[in-house]
């Protein structure tokens, strides 16, 4: 199956589903035999259509020297002594495994049931950085965004039925901390803060049915995304060539070109943000921008003896202080007449 | 000595003199001034035949003062185009076959105008003359309806539901429609006439709706706290979602059926393809390396294949095979962030075309560009008898119609 083996890949998200728990039976009448005897699972929440194992535990009774009987869903799949441990494979959501596991030795005799149920659970995650109209991309989080996370959980209850949402508790923790204003019945999504600079946040979502007979776990390995200043032509009937991102060294065939800057995964609701802080400057010196369209310029070359305008742009924001992006771009223009050095001022 | 009349005859023709010089210096000034505004007027398109008023053109063309003959194919051209056909130089913002032939409706991004294109004869034709500069993205009905999206200059995105207007007379007519709601995030079109589109909630998240053209009816199919999807509406009703992708970060896709979502599958960088009439799908992953996979239907396991390209530069092929074709780098990607890149306009792949047979698991090399094409194909469509792919190349989003068959 492509599921289990892309998740594994990805290695950010587990999505693990929740075992009924063991039930044991003894038939001595020791304190506390009753529960002298466990099955453990491995992993703890098994996914669908996957492998687990269960493993017997006891403090009281020799299991190695006893004989173990292993029955799922009421028929005996293995026989033998000492045998501690059972590889079983998960059916898919829905579906029910009933294990037991009898033991008769020197202790005594004794069971141990357990019912494994699979169940898997979707973490969803987004950013609330910028991005552009139409950018085909996830929004990545940067230092000072947010997240925002939908857990999908795919419970089904004995009678075949899909539980809902409402009908169960969620969980939330970031980072080992439960975060309890946004847990609580029926809470499936939430808004965290972001990662912090060049760090990871790990959120884990428990969920369980209100009646707590079902429930699962989602984990989620969420990195911080250094912000990306791209420059683009602004072009007066095209608009903003977002296909096109001006590379280190650019060549546009006219004379007098506009730019826009896009601050991609910044912690910013728009480009022109009053909390974002352009600073221009073109062949060093320093330009000044229509205060309302801080994140363009126009260059007109032809008027100047150079061709070639340095551009270096530089982003801060205004209280967050971990972004600070630059860029720089030598573009040269297209103009007929002599080709200047660069370093000339041009007319903006 | 000078009598006084003479100093006066001198200071006369002093006076005549330095006029006429000033004159003369005037006029050189004047003439210069002229010929820069020329220039520069010329440079912007003054001067140039219109684009309306002739069923041919373009407003690229005019703008850039490139001749309408080296950006657009003639009306009157009637051999078959080449099996790769450059439609036009001038960006497109999209593309849709027409519902029962190979012609090919455009919309010019710079200025909004419809025109159609028949492969058959090599002919473009102007539909319409109205103007919407700035068009960002299209997506037209099989009927040449089209949604015409834009954005403010403060990112404010609109989307224009519009409608080719029956003109009594000859040529170009006018396009006429209702905008819709602001800020649709996501859009698709179901012919005809029917649109299921995203536009953010108020307490955050996305509200999904599918309305007819003239944005009434609506209806509620859709909700979630996150906003960042892309949405298919097939001709069929089948309706999916998915996280917008992004290179090794988990991705997941559902399908919706009475409002509820139904988990279809999840990859990191997951982009899918479904299909029309069917169960099967075709997906990609993409974590420092991309793969293409296919399935059969919903309960079948997924097979990969040995092409290496985004489901997105996928188009699944009409009929009843469950064939496809891919446009597919030749050199494959591998680094990290190619997604985030190649969305930013940032990477720009060389692509070879692949036929995809997803029942069989195997592919086969249907046709590879000259290099000097440059090729990076994206918003691939194919015409209903699925002879041709027609497709824009991401790098400079100009439109390009290739024949399947040789």
């Amino acid at each position: 199956m492509i599921r289990p083996a892309l998740t594994l890949l990805a290695i950010a998200l587990v999505a693990v589903p929740v075992y009924l728990p063991a039930r044991t039976s003894a038939q001595i009448s020791i304190p506390g035999a009753e529960t002298a005897l466990s099955l453990a699972l491995s992993p703890q929440y098994p996914a669908p259509d996957s492998g687990v194992t269960l493993t017997l535990q006891s403090f009281l009774f020799d299991i190695d020297s006893s004989t173990v009987t292993w029955t799922v869903n009421g028929k005996v799949i293995a026989q033998g002594d000492g045998i501690k441990t059972l590889d079983v494979k998960t059916g898919p959501i829905g579906s029910k495994l009933s294990v037991v596991a009898d033991i008769a030795g020197p202790d005594g005799s004794a069971s141990a049931a357990a019912t494994v149920i699979p169940t898997s659970i979707d973490l969803l995650w987004e950013s609330d950085s910028y991005t552009p109209p139409f950018y085909g991309g996830r929004a990545l989080p940067s230092a000072g965004s947010r997240v925002h996370l939908v857990a999908i959980p795919h419970f089904v209850s004995a009678n075949g039925e899909e539980i809902p949402s409402d009908r169960i508790i969620f969980t939330w923790k970031k980072d080992n901390e439960v975060l309890e204003t946004l847990s609580g019945r029926g809470k499936s999504s939430a808004t965290i803060e972001g990662p912090s600079l060049f760090g990871t946040e790990t959120v884990v979502v428990d969920a369980s049915a209100v009646d707590g007979s079902i429930a699962g776990q989602a984990l989620v390995r969420i990195p911080d995304t250094e912000p990306l200043l791209t420059l683009y032509e602004n072009h007066p009937l095209f608009g903003v060539l977002y296909h096109r991102a001006l590379d280190a060294s650019a060549f546009v065939p006219e004379n007098e070109v506009s730019f826009t800057a896009v601050p991609y995964f910044v912690s910013a609701a728009s480009q022109n943000d009053a909390s974002l802080q352009y600073e221009w400057r073109v062949n060093q010196n320093l330009v000044a921008t229509n205060p309302e369209r801080r994140n363009e310029i126009t260059i007109n070359a032809a008027s100047s003896t150079g061709l070639i305008a340095l551009i270096n742009l530089s982003l801060t924001h205004s209280s967050n202080y971990f972004l600070n992006a630059a860029g720089s771009w030598s573009v040269t223009f297209n103009k007929s007449g002599s080709f200047g050095p660069a370093g000339d001022v041009f007319h903006q | 000595m000078p009598s006084t009349s003479h100093i006066l005859r001198y200071a006369l023709a002093a006076i005549i003199v330095v006029a006429l010089g000033g004159l003369a210096g005037w006029y050189a000034f004047v003439h210069k001034q002229v010929t820069v505004t020329q220039a520069n007027d010329a440079a912007r398109g003054f001067g140039t035949a219109a684009s309306f008023g002739s069923p041919a053109g373009s407003a690229y063309a005019n703008s850039t003062g490139v001749p309408a003959s080296a950006t657009q194919a003639n009306t009157t051209a009637s051999a078959p185009a080449p099996r790769l056909w450059h439609v036009t130089t001038a960006q497109v913002a999209g593309a849709a076959f027409t519902a029962s032939s190979t012609e090919l409706y455009f919309a010019e991004r710079s200025s909004g105008n419809i025109l159609i294109a028949d492969p058959a004869r090599s002919l473009v034709t102007r539909l319409t003359n109205t103007l919407f500069p700035k068009i960002y993205e299209a997506l037209f009905a099989s009927d040449g309806s089209v949604l015409l999206r834009s954005a403010t200059e403060d990112g404010i995105v609109t989307t224009y539901a519009a409608a080719i207007a029956t003109s009594s007379v000859e040529g170009p007519g006018d396009l006429k429609g209702v905008y819709l709601p602001q800020n649709i995030e996501a859009i698709s079109v179901r012919s005809p006439r029917q649109i299921f589109f995203l536009v953010s909630a108020p307490r955050g998240g996305v509200a999904g709706v599918t309305t007819d053209w003239k944005g009434v009816s609506q209806k509620p199919v859709f909700a979630s706290t996150l906003s960042q999807w892309r949405i298919w509406w097939l001709s069929d009703g089948q309706m999916y979602v998915a996280q917008k992708p992004s290179d090794d970060v988990m991705g997941y896709a559902f399908s919706i059926k009475s409002g509820a979502l139904q988990y279809l599958t999840n990859a990191p960088g997951l982009s899918i393809l479904p299909r029309t009439g069917s169960t099967a799908l075709i997906y990609s992953s993409s974590a420092g390396g991309v793969n293409l996979f296919g399935r059969t239907s919903a309960g079948s396991s997924p097979v990969r294949f040995t092409i290496r390209t985004l489901a997105e530069k996928c188009v699944w092929a009409p009929g009843k095979d469950l064939i496809a074709y891919c446009a597919v780098p030749q050199v494959t990607p591998t680094r990290a962030g190619y997604m985030e890149g190649w969305y930013r306009g940032a990477i720009h792949t060389l692509d070879a075309w692949w036929k995809v047979d997803v029942s069989a698991g195997t592919v086969q090399s249907l046709y590879t560009p000259n290099p000097d094409a440059a090729l990076d194909a994206e918003h691939l469509s194919i015409d209903a008898t699925g002879e041709y792919i027609a497709f824009t190349n991401a790098a400079d989003k100009t439109l390009w119609m290739l024949r399947i068959t040789p």
